[in-house]
């Protein structure tokens, strides 16, 4: 009896390392940084006393503020995700070597984890952030849908939310502790609607990834094109997991539209769209039009052979011939474009802020960013934050040609 | 006809996934979950060697004995032990979950999470073929897989090795007293289920930009798959693969695109409820 007993030591202990093995590669997996705790006695240094004695090392030694930062470490939002991990740690440092330059004891240490381009992944990131690392600053979501998932659990709790790359307009209105460097979806529909019209588009199909942020995009062309006179003749939403399209592709083909909107959430589902879409022969003068994501440098240069003549808006606050951005693009292999820029500026615009506040007193953080005006960054230009939290927005369209985008307006 | 085509494509690949699967299931009698990991690895380490090789051929033939020892590893080092000691079927299912995430994330591990591509063919346009529009690399897809098919047909009816499989399969007991040796048998289902893994998994990695995750997607399609057709039959999980592909596309093209999934998981659960030995696999219990 005893012997066929399938719960006895052996099969426990199998059993067991299978899936201790699995856990711990995942836990390496989400490229977690391994940091030391912030001392009590630092924190209190910087909450106690008055304002200028804050984060300007009163007490003669080198005070460490700490944040949380969220974004997609796997998964097909991964590929913009590892990226700007990589802009964040580098800003992180030239932002230290810059405090020691001048000076001044801080010094700033960031967690990440991993949101995996999903809300409810990234709430249980940001509480590990919040509830284990203590921390009260979390820098991200770098996705609408990471961001609208942190987003209630940071105002119950007064953690400030600031984010680099979330675009939805849902973000709006999320929280009085919310802030994003990076314009609204409604700004780039704006700018692209328009565009459209102009290039006599009567009939337009979309295709859409079944997002947050792609939604909303989406939403914006489904509401706004028609009271234009365009006709929308298709329409069809792709699960993320999808990496056969062919026959939605078929359906848009069929229903002969002047043009295509593209509107993939990531860099892989931008190449299953363009991919498919090159191979189903659509009549030479249909039009393609996208977001931002299809204009991405990564994109662009993984998959530009198949997008000739697609029009992508670009946001335009972008420093020209940058020295410095060129140099802090190559060495961190960041081929994202303004998302790299608003990610490694977001760094420094914290850094100016928590040198008045300190990492714990988020009501005076809050404060400070709603004072800011036009801020001036090292790669974008100037930064303000209106009453909900956002800054304003302005897009520029580019065509790719050739494997590479030229500007059109 | 393109619809008809698109669903030939995506049922191909589901089959290949199918029959390894259906195989590994009849002789060992369990469901081997991690199936879609070894598609999964194959697809990755196709893109490997492709990397450095510049060479399709030696990233074939690479993924072929990479996959196929990763399939005899899986069943050495964990499966059999947990057969030995008489583990039920609920056990070993669960530890194919944990060899898919062992294997998923150290796939995520070694290879990051970047994009994944073999641009062998370049861009291509589609080419016309019976009114429908095809390209290359699907071209391959449709015959690869084909030959596959022909080749385990052939195998599991025509040699003593697939007389042999199919008598563990039926009877792993009987099968035993007449002089078969089972465990072999059932170490040789892994390793040619994990052979036509490593083939899917190179198609796809032609085709596709690779993703850690798309190995579920696949498992749970080539089980659906395998379920519809009947799970103890290899012939049945093949027709049953290309049962899914129609009703997918087919089913798109009346129903919107969100549906897509939601078409496999519904023939799943019908399938499951009302006919749990599929359209044309053997109820065994009808035997007694």
């Amino acid at each position: 009896m005893k012997k066929n007993n399938i719960f006895n030591k052996r099969l426990i202990l199998i059993m067991a390392f299978v899936l201790l093995a699995g856990l711990f590669i995942s836990g390496c997996s989400n490229n977690q940084a391994e940091l030391s705790e912030l001392s009590d006695a630092d924190r209190a240094s910087l909450v106690d006393g008055d304002n200028s004695d804050k984060g300007q090392g009163a007490l003669n030694r080198e005070i460490i503020f700490q944040i949380g930062a969220i974004q997609p470490l796997t998964g097909d939002g991964a590929a913009y995700g590892l990226p700007v991990q990589r802009v964040i740690d580098q800003a992180v440092l030239d932002l230290n070597a810059k405090w020691k330059e001048d000076g001044k004891k801080l010094q700033l240490k960031i967690y990440h984890e991993d949101g995996k381009c999903n809300g409810k992944e990234a709430r249980t990131a940001a509480e590990n952030l919040v509830n284990q690392k203590g921390v009260n600053i979390i820098y991200g979501g770098m996705c609408s849908g990471e961001t609208l998932g942190i987003a209630p659990f940071t105002e119950e709790n007064n953690v400030l939310l600031f984010s680099p790359l979330s675009s939805s307009p849902d973000i709006t209105n999320s929280g009085d502790y919310v802030f994003r460097n990076y314009p609204s979806d409604t700004a780039q529909v704006a700018t692209m609607i328009p565009f459209i019209v102009s290039k006599g588009v009567k009939t337009i199909a979309i295709l859409s990834e079944n997002t947050d942020y792609a939604q909303v995009l989406r939403a914006g062309y489904l509401k706004q094109l028609p009271e234009l006179g365009v006709k929308i003749v298709a329409d069809e939403i792709i699960l993320s997991s999808a990496k056969d399209v062919r026959t939605e592709i078929l359906k848009m083909k069929s229903a002969e539209p002047d043009a295509v909107i593209l509107l993939p959430q990531t860099i892989p589902m931008t190449g299953v769209f363009a991919k498919q879409l090159y191979e189903s022969n659509f009549d030479a003068d249909t039009l393609f039009f996208s977001n931002e994501i299809v204009g991405l440098d990564q994109a662009v240069n993984e998959f530009g052979d198949f997008m000739k003549g697609y029009f992508t808006p670009e946001v335009a606050f972008l420093k020209e011939n940058n020295e410095f951005s060129s140099k802090v693009i190559a060495d961190t292999e960041c081929d994202l474009g303004y998302y790299c820029a608003s990610t490694y500026d977001g760094i420094f615009l914290l850094g100016d802020v928590l040198e008045l506040c300190g990492d714990s007193d988020t009501d005076c953080l809050k404060k400070e960013f709603d004072a800011l005006e036009n801020w001036q960054g090292i790669m974008t230009t100037s930064t303000t934050f209106d009453e909900n939290g956002d800054v304003a927005g302005d897009f520029v369209i580019s065509q790719i040609i050739a494997g590479t985008k030229l500007r059109v307006n | 006809m393109q619809l008809l085509f698109n669903s030939v494509v995506a049922g191909s690949i589901y089959a290949l996934v199918a029959i390894g699967f259906s195989l590994i299931f009849q002789t060992n009698r369990f469901m081997h979950f991690a199936h879609g990991s070894a598609v999964v690895f194959s697809a990755y380490i196709a893109f490997h060697f492709f990397s450095l090789s510049n060479s399709l051929l030696i990233a074939i033939i690479a993924t072929l004995i990479l996959s196929s020892i990763l399939g005899y590893l899986m069943h050495l080092l964990i499966y059999y032990p947990l057969q030995k000691k008489k583990s039920s079927s609920v056990i070993l299912l669960i530890a194919s979950f944990g060899i898919l995430f062992l294997i998923d994330n150290g796939l995520l591990l070694y290879f990051g999470s970047g994009i994944k591509n073999i641009n062998y063919f370049g861009p291509l346009r589609g080419m016309e073929f019976f009114g429908a529009l095809i390209t290359k690399p699907q071209l391959i897809i449709v015959l690869s897989s084909l030959l596959c098919l022909i080749f385990i047909y052939l195998l599991m009816t025509k040699t003593k090795l697939g007389r042999n499989l199919r008598a563990v399969a039926d009877n792993n007991d009987l099968a035993n007293i007449m002089g078969i040796e089972s465990k072999k048998y059932m170490a040789l289902s892994f390793i040619i289920g994990s052979v036509l893994a490593s083939v899917a998994g190179v198609l796809i990695a032609l085709e596709q930009t690779l993703s850690i995750n798309m190995g579920t997607t696949y498992m749970i399609k080539g089980f659906t798959g395998a379920i519809i057709g009947g799970v103890n039959s290899v012939p049945a999980s093949i027709l049953g693969s290309y049962i899914v592909g129609l009703a997918e596309n087919f089913g798109v093209w009346f129903l919107p695109s969100q549906f897509k999934e939601a078409i496999s998981f519904i023939l799943l659960f019908l399938f499951l409820l009302y006919k749990p030995n599929g359209l044309f696999g053997i109820d065994k219990s009808s035997r007694k």
